[in-house]
């Protein structure tokens, strides 16, 4: 069986050439290929190539996912937590962006579940640096909130909640 | 610098947003509510609840969606999550993670119902309707009730379902479940004791019709079954 190849052209005009099998992964991809069957490359407008090396990075190791070889299996994910370990927080959102937009599932969920432990291990003031999200909440609201979390969790057994360790 | 942020009681100071200045991705809330959120355990969603209104709004009520995609990956991650729905609001009346921390009122005030586990593993549906008598908190009833519940239900771990469950038509606003083998369960309902076997599968109720219904088939739901009852059927 011979393997397509497929181009991708980045949002800055570059060029990645993909078996098509890899490329597949992507129902974006998959779905563009079969209703325009572009002839210069697919064009992906929304994704730049420093982003779109990563992804096709990913595509073309996960081309051929193991099914029943364990040892393969643990390889696979030992390279997933690298591929990961070293990209900083705009990359990997800008990650999960086109992961969603080229629908590619295992990728979604790679960059999410990443994200997830990252969170896990944050504060609120981190979690809204990293969302770059407002604190909306007046004094008032937000005592309310901690009061009712507080009380929450303290009734069970030893946690280490933060809450838990104010005294009230 | 990491140091100075590592508790939720820091407050914000105001124009420190320089940190995500250079971030030029912003995640969509769908992205957000649909595939990062769920993948929290409940105990950080709480936590996360003071992160902004539409959070503690969206944590505070989830939606059905939001459960049972949370649910899916509890359950892969082996934390263990439950949940109980409202089939008309769709909105889940009530939720336990297998070490109690989160809960939610019912609007309509019918059914309150909290699964909770044990510190020895036990784990015990417990039915909150009269909390509205007393215009209580659910967390301080449940504190109440969870010393009840530890007096007498650690020391009955060998009773048989039945026998639980007679128990429970006496001391309404208890019940214990019988988690015998990680595969029956239970299940009472307008006090006639019904039998349920069911494996890794999650359930929730419909308050209407009183039933218990699956919810998908095709969960799995090892590390333990619920527990639930009705407590306002007229007798």
């Amino acid at each position: 069986m011979s393997t397509k190849k497929i181009t991708l052209l980045s949002s800055d005009n570059e060029l990645f050439t993909v078996d098509e099998e890899a490329a597949n992964q992507s129902l974006t991809i998959k779905h563009l290929i079969e209703d325009t069957e572009p002839e210069n490359g697919v064009p992906l407008p929304q994704v730049h190539s420093k982003i779109l090396a990563k992804v096709t990075e990913y595509l073309i190791k996960h081309a051929n996912e193991p099914d029943n070889d364990a040892a393969a299996k643990e390889e696979l994910k030992n390279w997933d937590d690298k591929f990961l370990e070293k990209v900083n927080h705009e990359t990997l959102f800008d990650l999960i962006l086109a992961a969603n937009y080229l629908d590619i599932k295992g990728l979604l969920d790679l960059t999410c579940q990443t994200v997830a432990d990252l969170m896990n291990g944050m504060s609120v003031v981190e979690v809204r640096k990293l969302f770059n999200i407002v604190n909306d909440f007046t004094p008032e609201d937000e005592a309310e909130v901690r009061k009712r979390r507080k009380r929450g969790t303290k009734t069970i057994g030893p946690s280490n909640d933060q809450a838990n360790q104010s005294n009230h | 610098m990491g140091e100075t942020v590592n508790s939720s009681y820091v407050v914000e100071i105001e124009g420190s947003t320089s940190f995500n200045n250079d971030t030029t991705a912003i995640i969509a809330d769908d992205i957000l509510m649909d595939e990062i959120l769920p993948r929290l355990p409940i105990k950080s969603l709480c936590r996360f609840k003071l992160v902004c209104k539409q959070w503690n709004n969206f944590i505070t009520h989830p939606t059905h969606r939001f459960a049972i995609s949370h649910h899916r990956y509890a359950s892969k991650n082996l934390s263990n999550s439950a949940y109980f729905f409202n089939e008309q609001t769709e909105r889940v009346i009530g939720v336990c993670d297998g070490e109690l921390s989160y809960r939610k009122a019912t609007n309509e005030g019918n059914i309150e119902i909290w699964l909770l586990k044990s510190k020895s593993g036990d784990y015990v549906g417990i039915e909150f309707e009269w909390v509205k008598i007393f215009n209580l908190s659910l967390e301080e009833i449940f504190q109440e009730n969870w010393n009840v519940v530890s007096k007498f239900f650690w020391t009955r771990k060998s009773r048989t379902p039945k026998k639980a469950a007679e128990f429970s038509t006496k001391k309404r606003a208890i019940l214990p479940l019988p988690c015998l083998d990680k595969e029956v369960v239970w299940f009472r309902m307008n006090f006639r004791l019904k039998e349920y076997c069911r494996n890794g599968k999650l359930f929730y109720i419909n308050i209407r019709s009183r039933e218990l219904k699956l919810l998908d088939g095709d969960f799995s739901f090892p590390q333990y079954l619920f527990l639930a009852s009705f407590l306002s059927c007229p007798t």
